[in-house]
């Protein structure tokens, strides 16, 4: 799609709002007053068929008991962890540096729901002049979700830590308004960084180190240094502003593109918990990985292999779930000092891991030709098998890694590993073939 | 090679698309499947694929039902769907690794057929690829590679030409030519008429979800009392009711 390419007759007027990149040259134009209605009535129609429809797996997420399990057992592991990490915390740690990170990074984690979809490519297009109220509507919507999530977010990250280690809760309260005014901001920036088509991880890392800095200044009472952080940010505010009226259109397909990766994101998030249809993710072709896998060798009993471990590779989710999920489970283990804690949260955080592996293999995601395969049904319970001992016994591995610095004797260190490795295996062999051979005979 | 015998089904009970369908396929023959839009030919293929069950009625391939041995059945065809269906994370060279594995077939012959099909279709270049990238036509053409591939006894194709350039719909036929003489039995569902009349040997004309006419060409004519009629003469005079 050549959408940056494409122009519209310049006699056709320009959305007033600032959502439009180039409004200024337009802004002398007026619209008749109904003719942005139905378009902001379009989005809030789309918004609330999003709603219905997440709320309906949700509801579905709710019914699943594993997913009650696997939410009570993550809140315990972080429970464990904090309470650890507090134990732990000298006085002498830089907390403010810490404090800012966090902050940083989850105003910087920011997106806008535009709900475009790929018909709007053909169907939206006539109407390019009109859409700023439209994207309006997509801005402000993004900017209140955000924020309630951010603020919710950074209450349970940073509560407890100002609640029992710094015992003020007056720079709490300050750091949640600061955190809803800065992802307000966020959240505008992406959007311009959508139409300027300068979406990339470059431009969050930049976001993310102005805010950091800008954050760590004010927490240390460095005042200059942070207005210029906070200047550094309004530049490049008004740098992004500048590229994106440049262009003078939107930038279609990258809106739908980036839609469509939101939307997979959160549908893969759910596929863990429920079998739902999975919608077109971005595929990304991790060669190094992949180059492992290809040292298999050529097998004909075992085909569903090839094509699980390569989905699991590559689909734009899952391996970042894996080892966010590892991730976080060892930044838990490397403040844990008791054995018996920390065998529990090692051997829990097994089991949670392999409640949700089976979605992997949901047929639901795969073209029907798979169903017409001249494969026995047993093979692919064998190897989704397989893909998830590899999975599991890497865990064992990794998460034994953080405990390291956690003090615990060498030989508990090698028990631990030798009950990882075996209830991995257990797994793998016996519970899990068991849940992915019902939910195939489910379809 | 496939006989259905009676068949009536649909996608739910009590809604039946096709009705009492009956027609065979036979090796070194191609049989062409020609309808309108909406006539029930997509639903026939469902129904042969083991996709949907008759309501009523027997698929054999080989002499053998799908319940009877569904790795045999399914071992014996292989199918180009009307749209292309691809693996969003597999590469082009992964897709026909995968067909081969699915279909049994050895390493060495994998390199063989791939390399000579990728050469006739100009894929040699994209390998490493993934196909969800490529334009429709290409998707297609990926879709035939694994489909060829496998050198199925029994081909099913639905709509092969949709979307295909000149070329490489010449060089589909010249395939399914090849194909025949070596003893596949192919079902080639289309619109195109013209294409249909010059390369098929038997065809079935499905009209509101039944069988019209079937045959050869001059045991159509005489069905239909249509003497020295072409194919598009017999479809229109069926299509309207006469």
């Amino acid at each position: 799609m050549s959408e940056d390419k494409r122009s519209t007759p310049s006699t056709q007027a320009r959305p007033t709002t600032d959502t439009s990149p180039n409004h200024q040259q337009h802004r002398h134009k007026r619209l008749p007053p109904n003719a942005t209605a139905s378009l902001s009535a379009l989005y809030r129609g789309r918004l609330q068929n999003t709603w219905v429809n997440g709320l309906l797996i949700v509801g579905q997420i709710v019914r699943n008991q594993g997913s009650l399990v696997v939410a009570l057992g993550v809140t315990v592991l972080y429970a464990l962890g904090y309470r650890a990490f507090l134990d732990w915390l000298p006085d002498t740690f830089p907390l403010s540096l810490l404090i800012a990170a966090v902050l940083a990074f989850l105003v910087a984690k920011s997106s806008v729901r535009t709900l475009m979809v790929e018909p709007d490519l053909v169907f939206l297009l006539p109407a390019e002049a009109r859409m700023g109220a439209y994207f309006k509507e997509a801005v402000r919507y993004s900017s209140v979700v955000s924020v309630v999530l951010a603020v919710l977010g950074a209450a349970v990250l940073l509560f407890p830590v100002y609640s029992y280690h710094i015992g003020d809760l007056t720079v709490f309260w300050w750091s949640l308004a600061l955190v809803a005014a800065l992802k307000v901001w966020h959240v505008y920036l992406c959007w311009l960084e959508l139409l300027a088509r300068r979406r990339n991880y470059v431009s969050t890392l930049i976001r993310f180190a102005l805010s950091f800095l800008f954050l760590f200044a004010l927490y240390e009472n460095l005042w200059w240094p942070s207005l210029i952080m906070l200047a550094s940010l309004l530049l490049r505010t008004f740098l992004l502003k500048w590229v994106s009226q440049k262009s003078g259109h939107y930038p279609w397909s990258r809106l739908v593109s980036h839609e469509e990766a939101t939307l997979s994101a959160y549908r893969t998030w759910a596929n863990f918990f429920v079998d739902i249809p999975a919608v077109k993710n971005r595929v990304r072709e991790r060669a190094w990985l992949v180059r492992l896998v290809r040292k298999l060798r050529f097998d004909h009993e075992q085909p569903y292999f090839f094509l699980y471990a390569r989905t699991f590779i590559r689909h734009s989710e899952y391996l970042g779930i894996y080892f966010r999920f590892l991730l976080f489970t060892g930044v838990v283990l490397s403040f844990i000092s008791n054995y018996w804690i920390a065998l529990a949260v090692y051997v829990a955080s097994l089991y949670l891991m392999a409640l949700q592996l089976p979605m992997i293999g949901s047929e639901l995601r795969y073209p029907d030709l798979v169903k017409l395969y001249p494969v026995a049904e047993e093979q692919k319970v064998r190897s989704f098998s397989l893909l998830a001992r590899c999975l599991l016994l890497l865990q064992s591995v990794l998460l034994l890694l953080p405990l390291l610095w956690s003090g615990l004797p060498w030989l508990t260190l090698l028990i631990l590993l030798a009950i990882g490795l075996l209830y991995s295996y257990i797994l793998s062999a016996r519970n899990l073939p068991k849940r992915f051979a019902e939910i195939l005979t489910e379809k | 090679m496939l006989d259905l015998q009676e068949v009536t089904g649909g996608y739910a009970p009590g809604q039946e698309v096709i009705r009492k369908i009956a027609f065979s396929v036979r090796e070194r023959e191609i049989t062409g499947m020609v309808g309108l839009n909406g006539a029930g030919k997509s639903t026939i293929i469902k129904h042969i694929l083991g996709l949907l069950e008759p309501i009523s009625g027997e698929i054999r391939v080989q002499g053998k039902t799908l319940t009877d041995d569904p790795l045999f059945y399914r071992g014996q065809m292989a199918y180009i769907p009307e749209t292309p269906k691809l693996y969003e994370e597999l590469t082009l060279w992964e897709h026909l690794e995968l067909t081969a594995m699915v279909y049994q077939v050895e390493k060495t012959a994998l390199h063989e057929r791939a390399a000579q099909l990728l050469e006739l279709f100009r894929l040699t270049e994209r390998v490493d690829d993934f196909p969800t990238e490529f334009s429709k036509g290409m998707q297609q053409k990926v879709m035939i590679l694994c489909a060829l591939l496998v050198q199925p006894p029994l081909l099913i194709v639905d709509e092969p030409f949709v979307g295909l350039d000149p070329l490489a719909i010449q060089s589909l036929l010249e395939l399914f030519e090849e194909m025949k003489r070596q003893g596949t039995a192919l079902l080639l569902s289309t619109h195109i008429l013209g294409t249909a009349e010059k390369y098929c040997d038997r065809f079935v004309m499905i009209h509101q979800g039944e069988v019209a006419l079937r045959g050869t060409l001059p045991e159509m004519r005489e069905q239909a009392q249509m003497p020295g009629a072409t194919l598009d003469e017999m479809f229109v005079s069926v299509v309207r009711g006469q």
